[in-house]
Parts: C-alpha cells; sequence; structure tokens
C-alpha cells in the first residue's frame, strides 16, 4: 500500500512538474509573441501613439505602386509636389521640409543637409511588406524632426521569414520595373538581398514651357542585403533616384533636358546585435553609417546654369534597455551617438544653395520611456529625451500618454508630446542664429472594434509649431509660430470575411500665427477603398480619393487650389505562384493638380501631374 | 461620381480578407504548443509526430502554405522529441483527418462549421485565425492586445470532450459568448 502511495505521488508530482514546464514554456512563448505584436504594431490600439498600419498585400489589391502613393491613404496626410516635381508628404497640414521622420527597417533616412527624404517614396510596393505610419509627434523615440510624422518602411527583406518573389511591369510614359527579392538559409544564418530597376519617362503639359512639355522623367534602383541569425544582423542598402525638374528649380522652365538633373544617392549599413541579459531585461546595439549625395544641375535666367555637388556622411552607435523587471512597467533605457559630416559641397550658383562644407554635426541622445499598466485596462506611458547637438545647442522632449480599454469593444487614449527638429545645414548656412523648430502636441482617441466586422477610430489633435523656419526669400528665417488642428475619422469593415472596405476623413485646420489658414493645406481629405474578388483568384479593388480646395498665398489673387476626385480601379488575377495586376489610375481622367506659386516666368496655372494611366504588372512568388 | 457608384455596386460574389503575416507568425508560434495543452495529445499522434491540419479556401492557400513553412523553420527540431507535420486541407474536400489540433484560416460560416462538426467527432482542439469563430463553436482564438492571450471557449472544449491541462485554463481568458472583441 505503502509502495503504491508513494508510487502516485511521485507520478502526481511528474506530472506537476510537467505542467509547471508547460506553463513557463507556454508563458515565455506568449511574452514572445506580445513583443512581435508590439514589433509589427498589431496591437496599435493599446498603445497611447496613433498609427496607421499599411499592408503591402492590401496596398496591391488597391493598385498601389510605391511608398508615396501608399502614404496618400494615411489619414491626415496630403500628397503634394514643389514646383521642381520633388514630392512632399504632408501631416495634418505641416507643409515644410524635414517635420517628416522617414526610417527603412528602422535607419533614418532624413540628412543633416536639407532633412530631405523624398528620394525614397519611390521604393516599390513589390519589396515592402508594411509601412508604419505615426501620425504626430514621437521625438522622445525617434529624436530630431518627428514633428508631424513618422514613416518606418519594413521592408521584406528585413523579415525572418518571406516568399522570394520575381516582378515586372510596364505601363503609360514607358514606365518600366523589374527586381526581385531572394533568400537563402545556411544553418540559422539567413541571406537575402533585394534590387529593383525602375524608369519612368514622363513628360507633362506645360502652355508656358518654353520648349515643349515639363520634364517629370525619373530613374532609381535599390539594392539592399540582409544577412541575420537569431542575434546578430547585417542591414545595407544602396538607393539611387534621378528625376526631371517638372516646372523647373526656381519656377524657371528647363530649355533642355541636358540642362538639368537631380540625382540623390544615399548608402546605409547597419550591424545590430540583440540578446537577453536575463528573463525580464532586453539588450539592442546598433552600429551603423549613413551616406548621402547629391548632384543637382539647373537652369537659371540670370546665372545660367547651376551644378552643385554635395556629400555627407554619419557614423551611429545606439545602445537599448527594455526591461520588465519591475511588476506592471515596461522600461526602455537607450542612448545614441551620431557624427555627421560634410564632405563635398560645391556649386556654381553665387547664391546660398548648398551646406558649408566644414559643416559637422555630433550629438548625443539619452532617452528613457516607461509603460505602467496601472490595471489591466489602463496604461500610463511616460518619456523623457535629451538630445545635445555640437552645432545649435540642446532640446528635451517629455511626452506623457494614457490608454484605457472601456470594455472588450472601447479605448480610449490621449497623448501629449513634445517635439522639435533641429535646423538643417542649409538653413543653418544661411542664418547661424537659427534654433530648432518646437511642437507641442495633444491627441486624444476612440477606438471601437465590434468583433472582427467593424472598426472605427476616432482622431482629435491639435498641434502648436513655435520657431518654424521659413525662407521667403533668399534668407531663412525663424519668426513664425503655427497652430493645427483638426481630427480624423477611420472604419474599417470585414464582412463576413468575404469584403473589406475602408473609409478615412480627415478635417486640418492650419493657421499661422495672425490666424491666417495656411497656403496650401487642404481643409478635408478622403479617401474610401473597396477590396473584393469574385471566386477562382479574381480580385477588384476600388480607391476613390478626395482632396479638397486650398487656399494660396496671401499675395497670390488667383482663385483658390481646386478640388480633387480621382478613381482607381485594379483588378488582380491569382494562379498559383503567379500573380498579375491591371492597374487603371484616374480612371475618368480628371487629372492631379498640385499647388503652384505664382511666378511671372513659368506657368500661371498648377502643377498639373497628368491623368488616366495604366499599367500591367506580373510577379513570381516562389 | 454616378459611374463610381455604379461600379462599386456592380460587383458580387465577394470574398476577401487579408491575412497579417505577422500574426500567422504568432500563430506558428504557439499552435504546436497549444497542441499539447491536450492532455491526451500522445494518443493523437500520428506516427509519433506531432500533427498539425489547417483548414484553407483557395483564398488563402498561400497563407496556409507561409503558417507551414513558419512552423517547421520555429520547430526544425520538433517539440518534446516529437517531430511536427503539418497538412493543409481545402474546405472545399473536407475529411475525416485525425490530428492533434485544427487550425482555421478564415472562410464563410457554413465552412467553418463543418470544420467544427469534424474536430468535434474526433475530439481534436480547434484554432481559428478570427476570434469570431468562437461564436461558431471553435475552441481557442488569440487576443492581441497590450499583452497576447489566449481566449478559450470553454462551453466548445466540454461539448467536444476534450480534456485540456489546467494551465490553458489558468492563462486563458474565458470566451463569453456575448462579447469578445
Amino acid at each position: 500500500m505503502k509502495f503504491t502511495l508513494l508510487f502516485i505521488a511521485l507520478i502526481s508530482i511528474l506530472y506537476a512538474n510537467d505542467d509547471l514546464d508547460l506553463e513557463n514554456d507556454f508563458l515565455q512563448s506568449l511574452d514572445e509573441v506580445s513583443e512581435i505584436a508590439t514589433k509589427t504594431k498589431l496591437n496599435i490600439d493599446d498603445t497611447p501613439s496613433f498609427i496607421t498600419l499599411l499592408h503591402s498585400q492590401k496596398l496591391q489589391k488597391l493598385g498601389i505602386t510605391n511608398v508615396f502613393e501608399a502614404l496618400g491613404l494615411v489619414p491626415g496626410v496630403q500628397l503634394s509636389r514643389e514646383i521642381s516635381g520633388v514630392p512632399i508628404v504632408a501631416f495634418r497640414g505641416m507643409m515644410q521640409k524635414g517635420e517628416v521622420k522617414l526610417m527603412i527597417d528602422g535607419i533614418t533616412i532624413n540628412n543633416a543637409y536639407r532633412g530631405s527624404i523624398y528620394y525614397y517614396f519611390s521604393f516599390p510596393i513589390e519589396l515592402i511588406q508594411r509601412i508604419e505610419v505615426i501620425r504626430g509627434s514621437n521625438s522622445v523615440l525617434y529624436g530630431s524632426g518627428a514633428i508631424s510624422g513618422v514613416i518606418n518602411i519594413i521592408t521584406k527583406n528585413a523579415q525572418k521569414s518571406t516568399p522570394n518573389t520575381l516582378f515586372v511591369s510596364t505601363g503609360s510614359n514607358d514606365n518600366n520595373l523589374g527586381g526581385f527579392l531572394y533568400s537563402s538559409y545556411l544553418n540559422s544564418v539567413k541571406f537575402s538581398i533585394d534590387s529593383y530597376y525602375n524608369k519612368d519617362n514622363k513628360m507633362i503639359v506645360n502652355p508656358n514651357a518654353i520648349v515643349g512639355n515639363n520634364d517629370r522623367h525619373f530613374r532609381d534602383y535599390s539594392i539592399g542585403v540582409n544577412i541575420s541569425d537569431e542575434h546578430f544582423g547585417f542591414l545595407g542598402r544602396i538607393k539611387s533616384a534621378e528625376m526631371g525638374n517638372a516646372y523647373g528649380i526656381f519656377g524657371v522652365n528647363d530649355t533642355s533636358k541636358a540642362l538639368y538633373s537631380n540625382e540623390n544617392n544615399s548608402y546605409l549599413a547597419e550591424l545590430s546585435y540583440k540578446n537577453s541579459i536575463n528573463h525580464d531585461t532586453k539588450l539592442s546595439f546598433l552600429l551603423g553609417y549613413n551616406r548621402y549625395e547629391q548632384n543637382a544641375e539647373a537652369n537659371h535666367p540670370a546665372i545660367k546654369s547651376i551644378d552643385s555637388q554635395y556629400k555627407e556622411e554619419s557614423y551611429y552607435s545606439e545602445l537599448d534597455l527594455m526591461s520588465n523587471s519591475f511588476e506592471n512597467h515596461t522600461l526602455l533605457v537607450g542612448a545614441k551617438l551620431e557624427s555627421i559630416n560634410a564632405l563635398q559641397a560645391e556649386w556654381t550658383a553665387p547664391i546660398p544653395f548648398l551646406a558649408d562644407l566644414d559643416s559637422s554635426r555630433k550629438s548625443l541622445s539619452v532617452y528613457l520611456n516607461d509603460i505602467y499598466s496601472i490595471t489591466q485596462n489602463v496604461d500610463i506611458t511616460a518619456g523623457l529625451r535629451y538630445d545635445n547637438y555640437s552645432d545649435f545647442g540642446d532640446s528635451f522632449s517629455p511626452s506623457f500618454g494614457f490608454v484605457y480599454r472601456i470594455n472588450d469593444s472601447l479605448r480610449l487614449k490621449t497623448l501629449y508630446s513634445h517635439a522639435y527638429r533641429a535646423p538643417s545645414w542649409i538653413e543653418l548656412t544661411s542664418n547661424s542664429t537659427l534654433e530648432a523648430e518646437k511642437a507641442d502636441s495633444i491627441e486624444a482617441g476612440l477606438i471601437y472594434k465590434k468583433n472582427s466586422v467593424n472598426s472605427v477610430r476616432v482622431t482629435l489633435f491639435a498641434s502648436e509649431v513655435k520657431g518654424m523656419i521659413t525662407k521667403p526669400s533668399v534668407t531663412y528665417i525663424q519668426n513664425s509660430d503655427a497652430q493645427f488642428y483638426g481630427s480624423e475619422l477611420e472604419y474599417i469593415y470585414q464582412a463576413n470575411n468575404q469584403i473589406e472596405v475602408n473609409l478615412f476623413a480627415s478635417y486640418i485646420n492650419a493657421k499661422d500665427e495672425d490666424g491666417s489658414d495656411l497656403a496650401n493645406v487642404a481643409n478635408i481629405l478622403g479617401s474610401s477603398s473597396l477590396t473584393y474578388s469574385l471566386n477562382n483568384g479574381l480580385h477588384f479593388g476600388s480607391l476613390l480619393k478626395y482632396v479638397s480646395s486650398s487656399k494660396r498665398e496671401v499675395t497670390d489673387t488667383r482663385e483658390d487650389i481646386k478640388s480633387s476626385l480621382i478613381f482607381d480601379e485594379t483588378i488582380s488575377y491569382v494562379y498559383h505562384s503567379i500573380s498579375t495586376n491591371f492597374i487603371i489610375k484616374d480612371l475618368f481622367n480628371r487629372g492631379t493638380y498640385y499647388a503652384l506659386p505664382l511666378k511671372s516666368n513659368t506657368s500661371s496655372t498648377d502643377f498639373y501631374d497628368g491623368g488616366r494611366t495604366i499599367m500591367l504588372k506580373l510577379a513570381w512568388n516562389f | 461620381m454616378k459611374k463610381i457608384l455604379l461600379l462599386l455596386l456592380f460587383y458580387s460574389h465577394i470574398f476577401a480578407l487579408s491575412i497579417d503575416e505577422s500574426l500567422l507568425n504568432i500563430h506558428a508560434t504557439l499552435l504546436p504548443k497549444l497542441a499539447l495543452m491536450d492532455s491526451n495529445y500522445k494518443e493523437k499522434l500520428n506516427e509519433g509526430s506531432l500533427s498539425i491540419v489547417v483548414f484553407y479556401s483557395r483564398m488563402n492557400h498561400a497563407s496556409a502554405k507561409l503558417l507551414r513553412k513558419n512552423i517547421l523553420t520555429k520547430y526544425a527540431n520538433g517539440i518534446k522529441n516529437h517531430p511536427i507535420k503539418v497538412t493543409l486541407l481545402s474546405y472545399h474536400h473536407l475529411r475525416h483527418t485525425k490530428g492533434n489540433i485544427y487550425y482555421l484560416m478564415p472562410a464563410d460560416t457554413k465552412k467553418i462549421k463543418e470544420v467544427l462538426i469534424l474536430a468535434q467527432k474526433e475530439k481534436i482542439l480547434t484554432f481559428s485565425y478570427l476570434k469570431d469563430d468562437l461564436a461558431q463553436g471553435s475552441m481557442i482564438a488569440l487576443s492581441i492586445g497590450a499583452k497576447v492571450k489566449p481566449i478559450l471557449n470553454l462551453t466548445a472544449v466540454k461539448e467536444c470532450k476534450v480534456s485540456i491541462r489546467d494551465v490553458l485554463l489558468k492563462i486563458s481568458t474565458i470566451y463569453n459568448n456575448e462579447e469578445v472583441n
């Protein structure tokens, strides 16, 4: 009997240990997947930031071809172009350069020279896993430039597992694209490479052009490499983009294609090491190199030709510690060191066109962010960042957020943040007394999710930017403030897993310190999309985009910039691992217009960027 | 505008849902471990292998293949000394299939119910991509909030007569038929 009892007790202990092992193992896995959910922004409604996720799979069904077009589907984002054709992405009415931070796989693109990011907007959707967009400020985690928004392009190349792909496309304006992604494994080490080449010979009609039509061509390519295992990673990327001058820089139309080029080259490399110090604390260490080059040529009536060559490079290292050691706290502590130097700054034009050759910047940043779960339903977030720059001073950026899970369907969240933008070198070369632009923002949001069918997100925001840097004539000055407030509505409907409808609408009110509307800012933006398919792999994607009219500069007496309503239709067919897309953009040929300043020597009309285009895409996933 | 509305109304027979690859990655991590939560999992092994059956429709066949690839990559050495076998089965060719756990990709309610009836007959755990399937009688789904947690449909588990380990009860949110999002 004793032996029997002993045996039963032993078996019970063994089973209990087995259960305990399983429990610990499962809890560890839940922590691991919670980290994936946070990293991939699956739980965006439980964080205080206001985030839009754009998945390439869905975007392709709607005929979206690159980052620029995708960002047009983000609430509060208005797409525009400079007179020279350079694309602009304005968040919540902020049209200034450098107030949006752009990253690719977490590596910052904004340069010290001008804060330029536009040459990455042409990155093709085929190589992208998703685009994470933070609407609003977030300097605590992202530092300078994160005033109006943060964009992080996550490539398929940087994923642990993704199908190989080969893609080609052709379309209007001699647009041709070809590219691939290939990955392979050697034990636990993943090697992957992606590449593409895209060219376009777009010409746009301009009745005032001296010779022919305006040149909006581009040539674009990139090669990216990723080598990674469980702890170590290497990401490298080369990107080159060369484009035509559209309506000309300085408002001067080209007399010849040969007199203009705007070529941007970028070289990125980052080594990473990630590991756990103990069960509750994880460490991440980054070491990176970033080089930017611009070669620009243009024609000017007074000084004839402008030829500029600019190069800069930066080295950085960053250390992050993420800890759950304190009960109910998720603490992030980090530090970043960066050194940026101009390597070449030559130009033929006798105007402050470039940064000084001796421009250099060393910066030190330390930051701390804590998420404290007061109860199961209430989280508060507090963050603080300190940045010290060798060339213009320092900056403190605090933030405070609150998330309340009212019930399973309803979330309420608010966020206060202070953000800044370091003056670019071209601004400092023009005026060495400039200080950082500073922004204070308050956002509040209500999220309602009913099962997987209906999701509604309503956001209210108000921001004040102090010390805006503008260029009314030749010199950059800093003597104005601006206020931005408005609301954003997102609605997603997925009926019986059979149809998906996305609607968004934004209202934006942007005013200067005198209470006048800021020029070129559309008050209302909207889009609606419908994705659906017939059986047998045939998909349809319909996209309707609306941009309301906007005011011009006070000195410009022309009528307001007119509103636009554009409809795109995409038909896709998937047969096993082959997919084809037939895309018609601007089906009703209404034309896209962007605001152009009134200049005597250029067109008196706005920037007409063409009408209906078609495109055929073919991809093989293997 | 009329033309646009006409175009939108033109289509019938609609069927599309974007599968989130990050969510698949999370499911791939947890699926084999959830299969072990069946107290009788050893009796349901397929020639010594832990068997996961993924039900897919034509629309999400590629995602089902990606899920299989993710599971086999993550558990290349198996789990608890058992190799892992992942079988893909189309909702349109349903048949009695032994397994440790059924994984249900999104499909129409009728197809989901057909698989759940099969699971009930075989006394097999079911895990759904969509939480909505819990209302149909699926046993497990995930809640993705600040933390990821399983949602357990205890009624369905009891009806199916699957014996689950206490730890699953301990770490899960119990499904309330009224409201789970």
